[in-house]
């Protein structure tokens, strides 16, 4: 009985459970809209379309302009149909269509607008654009061949010879020729029946023409399009060995057309050309520059000028006329794009330096090339670089920084390949990069920043001595047996035996008046020194004099020991001393002259050197 | 329905295993408004919508029917016990013509489990009135459609389902009759949404229902009155107590 109560109490939980979920609120009004159902079909008005025929001939690309109005209802869509297939449409009763004319094939087509309305009762179709009217015109689309591409330009008799196909319709009443330039828009130049012309003022400017042909009716058609590269002549430069400059040009196809041919000319970092040279011969394509000076930059650029008006002759638009180059005037060798830095002369004909801080080039002059050129990639270092080189007095072995350790590189010049790689940071500190002063045997003077400095035999890895005072070292003679110091005065000091033993003091105000002091590079016992007046070449062992003569020059840039010859500069003049007796040998004007730790010319195996990359010949 | 009837089962089971002084089973049904004020700020949010005919909001979550059966003990002067309620409204944005119609429906109920406990405030013959509170947790379940048809053509027709958990309390005041074994009554109280949790869909909580208007996210809001009519048996007096055991 009470299992019987149970159940039934369980059957009127779930009846009730039932109950409540079948009762769930479910919404059911609606709202039914008012719509107008009189609406009348729409009538169609064209305001604007230029599609005036039946047949509507494409000889090129077409812009369609329409405008449409509805009698009463909106205008929802306009779509245009070639071949039944929708190419565009616009949700606007204004608008403009494009007919790409190399997107279809030629002959004929068939050409379809539809203009869709709605229907004017406001029902939801009709709002949401179901529910409408629609207007069909159609035209027969006859595709013309392309005539864009037909336009052929050849040179005739030193002229611009323009010609195109002829429009197969008869109603072309003529053709209008403009002139364009890449950025200047098209200028009319002319209008002719011809279809061909010669243009007598163009002198190879590029830029181009645009050919439009006009019907009978005064329809415009934009037919067809010529573009032109600049064929305005390249120049060159070319130097010889005595010394001479060449500018050369091509010569120009249009040789008729040009009138005269100017040079002008802008030295580096100046802001103004000037004219140097003009003539009208088409065969002249040669000027001699004589007035520039070695070692100069500048740009030089020809001009053509048309000998019959050009309407795109006239500032500023000249450039496209001319032709233009950066000019290093002086023989020219090659290194790298940069100025070289760090020259060191290592024989009589060769020098070593520094290009893009990256690699150690060894040059022959005589050869005028590169004789070798290493780089070195150190351990954990992403670029390879050299700095701070030294070299000993004769050139035979240089020291160097290396990579990003600051490690130090004493290579034998003889070949460059032969280089060991070391650190010194134990003797100079981790943070100071003092330059190697190295001799001809690998001795090196390692300045610390503290203590003085250590002489260092490198190859040995063995420390000779460390200078009991706080001093500076700053060169060492060819044999190491020599080193000048610097502290309270500027010292002459003996070393030998592991000893030092000092030979002479020179004041720091008489010191100061140094302005040249290396040794000999040919001769290990011999010191020169300059103090601006007088040069003196100077036995090492007791500092007595071998020669000596008055030198008044600004200064001594380099000294040639192997050929004897010393460079000076004095007031824009580079002079070529005989090193023995300082008689001037050679004198040459230069324009572009700087000073910093190096001049900006050296001198090497009767040869003047710029660091931009030319040589001058003294012989 | 399955899990309704467990839920059900569960509560069988620990009234049988609860020594009751009168245990009782009720049934109560009435009127509940619905406040649902972040759903009906999306309905009025439609207007700003692109929709190119006019709509009208024809039913917008509307005071609609509540059922509450409920398992309860009898003591001499209070009542306490467990309560289920199931409540349901809507809404709906609507436009017809002869061209076709578009509907924006939003329907949501929720399952209440709570406590219930009541006391009587005073009484006079078989007539008692009482102070009653009830809360627990409260599960939500929005369904909404969008609805466009053209002509023969349905263009959308878009159903997405959204739940939450919360919490609620309802305190009110009832007028009981007892009669032999059964009770009477009428009560009256008010539904307070304890809302910690917004509308998610799925099973992602993170992918929440949002106003797109507003960019607020949406929460369930069932607050308003509950007034209804009630009746409860008697199922185990006094003097069943002894046979308790037997009943499973």
């Amino acid at each position: 009985m009470r299992t019987n109560k149970l159940r039934i109490e369980y059957l009127l939980l779930l009846i009730i459970f039932i109950f409540c979920h079948s009762c769930e609120f479910e919404p059911s009004e609606v709202y039914n809209r008012p719509v107008t159902n009189n609406s009348t079909p729409a009538q169609i008005q064209i305001l604007e379309l230029n599609l005036n025929e039946d047949t509507v001939y494409l000889n090129g690309d077409k812009t369609i302009r329409f405008r449409f109005q509805s009698s009463n209802q909106k205008i929802k869509k306009v779509s245009y149909f070639i071949d039944g297939i929708e190419i565009g449409s616009q949700y606007s009763d204004t608008g403009v269509f494009y007919i790409d004319h190399e997107k279809l094939s030629t002959g004929i087509h068939s050409l379809e607008i539809k203009v869709y309305t709605g229907s004017g009762t406001g029902s939801i179709g009709d709002l949401i654009g179901t529910e409408g009217y629609l207007f069909t015109k159609s035209w027969i689309l006859i595709v013309e061949e392309n005539y864009r591409n037909s336009c052929k330009s050849t040179i005739i008799n030193g002229f611009l010879h323009i010609s195109w196909d002829a429009y197969k319709v008869d109603n072309i009443k003529e053709y209008i020729v403009y002139k364009y330039l890449l950025d200047r828009l098209p200028i009319e130049m002319m209008r002719l029946k011809s279809t061909q012309f010669t243009d007598s003022s163009y002198v190879g400017e590029g830029g181009g023409y645009r050919i439009v042909a006009i019907t009978t009716t005064g329809t415009q058609i934009s037919y067809s399009d010529l573009t032109l590269t600049n064929q305005i002549p390249k120049i060159s430069f070319r130097a010889t060995k005595q010394n001479e400059y060449f500018i050369n040009w091509e010569k120009t196809k249009y040789y008729n057309a040009a009138g005269s041919f100017e040079l002008y000319q802008r030295l580096y970092m100046s802001g103004t050309y000037e004219l140097i040279n003009s003539t009208q011969d088409i065969n002249d394509t040669l000027f001699i520059h004589n007035t520039i000076k070695f070692g100069d930059k500048a740009y030089i650029k020809l001009r053509i000028v048309p000998k019959k008006k050009n309407i795109m002759f006239s500032d500023p638009y000249y450039s496209y006329f001319e032709n233009e180059l950066l000019v290093k005037f002086g023989y020219p060798f090659y290194i790298s794009n940069l100025d070289i830095n760090d020259f060191h002369q290592i024989s009589a004909t060769q020098f070593i330096c520094v290009s893009y801080s990256d690699s150690l080039v060894k040059y022959s002059v005589s050869l005028n090339k590169v004789i070798q050129r290493i780089s070195y990639s150190a351990v954990g270092c992403v670029t390879s670089e050299f700095h701070g080189l030294s070299s000993s007095p004769s050139g035979k072995i240089i020291s160097s920084y290396v990579g990003c350790n600051d490690d130090v590189m004493l290579t034998n010049t003889s070949n460059l390949q032969s280089y060991q790689v070391k650190s010194l940071k134990s003797l100079t500190g981790s943070q100071y990069v003092p330059a190697i002063p190295v001799s001809d045997n690998g001795i090196c003077l390692v300045n610390s920043l503290s203590s003085g400095f250590y002489i260092y035999d490198f190859y040995n890895s063995i420390t000779l001595a460390q200078y009991p005072k706080n001093v500076k070292a700053i060169t060492i003679s060819k044999n190491g047996n020599y080193i000048f110091v610097y502290d309270d005065s500027i010292r002459f000091i003996k070393f030998a035996n592991s000893k030092f033993s000092e030979i002479r003091s020179i004041s720091l105000y008489d010191a100061s008046k140094l302005k040249y002091i290396e040794y000999n590079g040919s001769d290990p016992d011999q010191l020169v020194i300059w103090d601006g007046s007088t040069f003196s070449i100077k036995l090492c062992t007791d500092f007595s004099n071998v020669n000596e003569y008055s030198l008044t020059d600004e200064y001594i840039l380099n000294i040639d020991y192997y050929n004897l010859e010393m460079l000076t500069y004095n007031s824009g003049h580079l002079l070529v001393r005989d090193f023995k007796t300082g008689s001037i040998k050679h004198d040459i004007v230069v324009g572009n002259f700087y000073y910093g730790s190096y001049g900006n010319y050296f001198l090497i195996n009767h040869t003047l050197v710029c660091v931009s990359g030319m040589m001058y010949f003294l012989n | 329905m399955i899990r309704g009837l467990t839920i059900i089962s569960i509560i069988m089971f620990l009234t049988n295993i609860v020594i009751g002084q009168k245990l009782m089973f009720g049934f109560q049904t009435g009127y509940g408004t619905y406040k649902m004020s972040d759903l009906k700020s999306i309905n009025n949010d439609i207007k700003y919508s692109n929709i190119p005919f006019d709509t009208k909001l024809v039913t917008d979550f509307q005071a609609y029917w509540y059922y509450r059966p409920s398992l309860l003990l009898k003591f001499k002067q209070n009542c306490l016990g467990l309560i289920y309620t199931f409540q349901s409204t809507g809404s709906r944005v609507s436009a017809k013509d002869y061209s076709g119609e578009y509907r924006f429906d939003m329907t949501v109920n929720s399952h209440c489990l709570g406590l219930y406990a009541d006391g009587i405030f005073t009484s006079f013959g078989n007539y008692s009135i009482n102070l009653y509170a009830t809360g627990g947790i409260l599960y939500s379940n929005l369904k909404i459609n969008e609805y466009l048809g053209v002509f023969d053509t349905i263009l959308t027709n878009q159903t997405n389902e959204f739940k939450a958990l919360n919490y609620y309390i309802e305190p009110g005041l009832s007028l009981n009759y007892t009669y032999n074994q059964l009770l009477f009554g009428i009560s009256a109280g008010y539904f307070f949404t304890i809302a910690t949790e917004d509308y998610y869909s799925g099973n992602n909580k993170q992918q929440k229902l949002y106003n797109s208007y507003s960019r607020t996210t949406v929460k369930p809001d069932w607050d308003g009155f509950r007034v209804g009519l009630f009746f409860s048996y008697f199922l185990l007096k006094d003097k069943d107590k002894n046979k308790k055991l037997t009943l499973l």
